[in-house]
C-alpha cells in the first residue's frame, strides 16, 4: 500500500468509533487504492497519491461524515436544561450571597469588605459555575441514556393547552424547585433546633459560634414548611390551583416570611449590636428587623393576592361560561 | 462567496441529500463496490463526492437498506453492496412518491401558474 494513504487513512482512524474502525478503513483502503488505479497508469506519484487525497478532504471530515449527527445536549431537552439553568442561575447566587454575608456578619471576628462583599460574590460565582456544570452534566446523561422526557413523550392534544395568562396552571418545575428548596431549608432549621441557634458550621458535634434562638420559633418555620410543601404537592396532584390551595399557600407563605423575623433577623442584629454599641444610636437601625421583616410579608402579600384575584375572576368565568354552555344544550 | 450563492448551495445540498439516497438503492439491483457506484452515478449526470458516498452506503446497510459482502478473490479485497428486500420494498415506496412530487413540483412551479 502507498504509504501517504497509509498515513491519511490512520489519521481518518483516529477519529473514527473504535469498534468500526477496521472495517471503515479496509473500506477506505480498497476505495482510494481503486481510485488511484483509475486514474493513473502504473505507480502513481507521490503527487498524484496526494490530489486524490486532497480531494477526499480532510481525515477528520472524513471521519465525521461517518458519524450519526451526535449532541452532548440534544433539541429535544435543551429547553429543559435552560429552563433549570435559569432558576439556578436566579437562586443560587441568592442563597450563597446570603449565606457567606450571614456566616460574616455573625463571625466572631469584625465584618470586613472583602469578607462582606468580595468573598461572597467570588462564593456566588463559583456556586453558579459548579451548578451550571452539574446540570449540563446530568443533561448530559439524560441525552447519552436516550431517556424521553415525559411531556415530549405523552400524546399531544391541543385543546389540552393551557389558556394564556390561566392563573390556575401549576408549573411543575417551579414547584418541584419550591418543594426542593423548602425541603434544604428544613433540614438546616431542624439542626438549628437541635444546636440550640443560628450557626452556618454544620457539624452537630462542634457546631461552633451558635447565636440562640427559640426553638418554639424554629419548630414554628418548619411546620409552615412542611405545610406550604403539602399544599404545593396537592396542587401539583390536581394539576391546578385552586382560590383555596393559593389563598393556603398565600398566607402560609407571608406568616412563614414573617416567622423569619425571629430566626433569622432579630437575633442577627443583635448581635450585631452586640459587637457594634456605637450602632445603636442610629436612627431607624435599630428597628431594621421589624421593618425587613414587614416589608417582606407586605411584598409576598401583594406579589400573591394578583394571582388570587386573577384566580377569584378565572373562577367565576368559567363558572359561568359551563352555565351558559349547559343551557345551550 | 456572496449570500445568494451561499444560500443556493445549502438549499441544493438540502435537496440533493435524498435524491442521492434513492439514486443509491436505484443502482445497487446487482451487487457493486464503492468506486464503481460513483462512476456510475457520475456517468448518468450526479457527481457525489466520495466523503458523502461511503458513509451513507455504511448508514444504509446499518439501517438494513443495503446488504455488503467482501469479495477478496480480486486484486483488493472490495466490499460489495446490494439492495436488500427491506431496501427494495423502499425503494419502490420512494421511487413512487418521487414521481408524485415531481409532477407535483412541475405543476407548482410552471411560470404560467404563478399570479
Amino acid at each position: 500500500m502507498n504509504e501517504l494513504v497509509g498515513r491519511y487513512i490512520h489519521q481518518v482512524g483516529r477519529y473514527l468509533p473504535p469498534k468500526e474502525r477496521a472495517e471503515i478503513e479496509a473500506e477506505l483502503r480498497s476505495q482510494i487504492e481503486d481510485q488511484l488505479d483509475d486514474r493513473f497508469e502504473g505507480t502513481p506519484t507521490q503527487a498524484d497519491v496526494a490530489s486524490v487525497l486532497a480531494g477526499w478532504g480532510h481525515p477528520y471530515q472524513i471521519a465525521s461524515s461517518y458519524r450519526d449527527e451526535q449532541y452532548l445536549i440534544g433539541p429535544d431537552i435543551y429547553p429543559v436544561m435552560m429552563m433549570a439553568l435559569r432558576y439556578g442561575w436566579l437562586i443560587i447566587p441568592a442563597i450563597v450571597l446570603f449565606l457567606n454575608i450571614f456566616a460574616e456578619l455573625t463571625s466572631s471576628q469584625p465584618a470586613t469588605f472583602l469578607g462582606l462583599v468580595v468573598e461572597p460574590l467570588l462564593a456566588a460565582l463559583y456556586a453558579t459555575f459548579i451548578f451550571s456544570g452539574v446540570v449540563v452534566l446530568i443533561f448530559a446523561i439524560i441525552q447519552h441514556l436516550g431517556i424521553t422526557l415525559k411531556e415530549a413523550a405523552a400524546p399531544f392534544n391541543p385543546v389540552d393547552l393551557p389558556e394564556i395568562d390561566d392563573p390556575s396552571v401549576v408549573d411543575r418545575f417551579e414547584s418541584a424547585f419550591g418543594i426542593t428548596l423548602g425541603a434544604i431549608i428544613m433540614l438546616v432549621l431542624l439542626y438549628w433546633l437541635q444546636v440550640g441557634g443560628l450557626t452556618l458550621r454544620f457539624n452537630l458535634n462542634d457546631p461552633g459560634d451558635v447565636i440562640p434562638i427559640s426553638a418554639f420559633w424554629i419548630a414554628f418555620l418548619v411546620v409552615i414548611i412542611i405545610n406550604i410543601i403539602i399544599t404545593h404537592l396537592i396542587a401539583m396532584r390536581r394539576n391546578r390551583w385552586g382560590v383555596g390551595t393559593w389563598l393556603t399557600e398565600t398566607i402560609l407563605e407571608t406568616v412563614g416570611v414573617f416567622g423569619m423575623y425571629f430566626v433569622l433577623y432579630k437575633p442577627i442584629f443583635e448581635r450585631i449590636m452586640a459587637d457594634n454599641p456605637s450602632l445603636t444610636e442610629v436612627p431607624l437601625l435599630t428597628s431594621t428587623p421589624e421593618i425587613i421583616a414587614i416589608t417582606g410579608a407586605i411584598l409576598t402579600l401583594i406579589s400573591r393576592s394578583s394571582r388570587f384575584i386573577k384566580l377569584w375572576n378565572h373562577r367565576t368565568t368559567h363558572t359561568t361560561s359551563f352555565f351558559i354552555q349547559a343551557d345551550s344544550r | 462567496m456572496t449570500e445568494p450563492d451561499e444560500h443556493i448551495n445549502q438549499l441544493r445540498l438540502e435537496l440533493r441529500r435524498g435524491i442521492v439516497v434513492l439514486a443509491v438503492l436505484s443502482q445497487l439491483d446487482v451487487p457493486c463496490y464503492a468506486y464503481v457506484l460513483i462512476q456510475r452515478l457520475a456517468e448518468q449526470g450526479l457527481d457525489v463526492e466520495e466523503g458523502t458516498l461511503y458513509p451513507l452506503l455504511r448508514r444504509l446497510e446499518k439501517h438494513g437498506l443495503l446488504e455488503s459482502e467482501w469479495e477478496v478473490g480480486e486484486s483488493r479485497p472490495r466490499k460489495y453492496y446490494r439492495v436488500s428486500a427491506v431496501g427494495g420494498d423502499v425503494l419502490s415506496a420512494l421511487s413512487k412518491e418521487w414521481f408524485e412530487m415531481v409532477d407535483m413540483m412541475h405543476h407548482i412551479l410552471r411560470e404560467d401558474n404563478h399570479e
